[in-house]
């Protein structure tokens, strides 16, 4: 049975054929209009994207439920670019889908409000994201090292003592070491979220991701989302860059990432 | 503007940021069929798909299959040990 994947909702504009391809093969990303807005859609079949088939194909074929995700990604993506702007969207979470057009339409109507209201406070404004990793424990570490004096008084105590004695001293060392690193990681992390904050029009501190998630060595320290007037994107950006470079000497790096359609954002308003 | 197009730092980032973004967030509005996967079965999902294999996780540090009795060749030796000897106690 044919039905329609909703990918998001945005003003009802000019369309203009998508570049991508909807979320099964050949079937083009088409707009359904309703009153000032249109939902971006493409068709699939029913029997494809049922949670049960979802879940055999999490088990065989994970790279078949990857590229789908990518697919739903890049039509938004497209949804919201129209030359040198980026237009307000509201992005869809994976996996919505209505059996008819009419069922659509009526969703549509439900909420039309809401997503008026939602894609009004949009836009002229991008989220972009946040991320700052631990790149180098060991020069975190010994800049801590050098800096902190109760660790240096540890240390000149430790050097007077009878090995025995500087043993059990040396344990309790460790771990004043290791509060100060968890201490200095909080402050930075804390630091770097207000500073970036300044001049948004809305900030997140999202979950940290997991290794397995990102695949990387080093941890995630911030994980943070922003909401940008287009006006300040270019100051944000120089700001981030800046940043990066002070991270840099401490061990530290900083990512950022966007426009992103504003999956953090738009959910307050619908 | 400067920048219109996806300022990407790596490509695992990349993958992990669209993951985290439209696997958990997005807008949630009644569909007729909306696709359910419960949280755990998501992070699974996400875990399997960014780490391909034991090499790329042994590089990132995740090894905990290795402690695990079930899944650790050594464990699985220590238990068939215990299983033989139990006839003989």
């Amino acid at each position: 049975m044919d039905a329609l994947y909703l990918y998001c909702i945005r003003k009802k504009n000019i369309f203009l054929p998508f570049l991508a391809q909807g979320l099964e093969e050949k079937k083009e990303i088409f707009a359904i209009p309703y009153k000032k807005i249109e939902a971006v859609v493409s068709r699939i079949s029913v029997e494809d994207f049922s949670s049960d088939e979802i879940k055999i194909k999490a088990q065989e074929n994970l790279n078949w439920i990857k590229e789908k995700i990518l697919i739903h990604e890049k039509v938004i993506e497209e949804a919201m670019k129209k030359d040198d702007i980026t237009l307000s969207v509201i992005p869809m979470k994976f996996g919505t889908i209505f059996t008819e057009e009419k069922r659509l339409l009526e969703t549509l109507d439900k909420h039309y409000l809401q997503f008026r209201t939602a894609l009004d406070k949009l836009e002229g404004k991008e989220e972009w994201s946040v991320k700052i990793y631990l790149s180098d424990e060991k020069k975190f570490e010994e800049i801590i090292k050098t800096n902190c004096g109760t660790i240096k008084e540890y240390q000149n105590k430790i050097a007077g003592l009878p090995e025995g004695l500087a043993y059990f001293h040396e344990l309790e060392l460790k771990e004043v070491i290791s509060n100060e690193i968890e201490q200095r990681l909080e402050d930075i992390k804390k630091e770097i979220f207000f500073e970036m904050k300044l001049d948004t029009e809305e900030a997140k501190e999202c979950k940290l991701l997991e290794k397995e998630i990102t695949g990387r060595v080093e941890p995630m320290i911030l994980n943070s989302s922003f909401l940008i007037s287009d006006k300040m994107v270019n100051q944000f950006i120089q700001k981030a860059e800046r940043k990066n470079k002070e991270l840099n000497i401490k061990g530290l790096v900083l990512e950022f990432s966007g426009p992103w359609p504003p999956y953090y954002f738009s959910e307050q308003y619908v | 503007m400067s920048t219109q197009k996806l300022t990407h730092a790596t490509e695992a980032t990349n993958l992990a940021d669209i993951l985290e973004r439209v696997l958990d967030k997005g807008v949630v509005i009644a569909g007729d069929i909306q696709i359910r996967i419960a949280d755990i079965e998501l992070l699974t999902i996400k875990i399997r798909l960014l780490i391909a294999s034991v090499d790329k996780a042994m590089e990132i540090g995740i090894n905990w299959w290795q402690q695990d009795s079930f899944l650790s060749p050594n464990s699985i030796n220590k238990n068939n040990r215990v299983t033989n000897l139990e006839p003989g106690q």
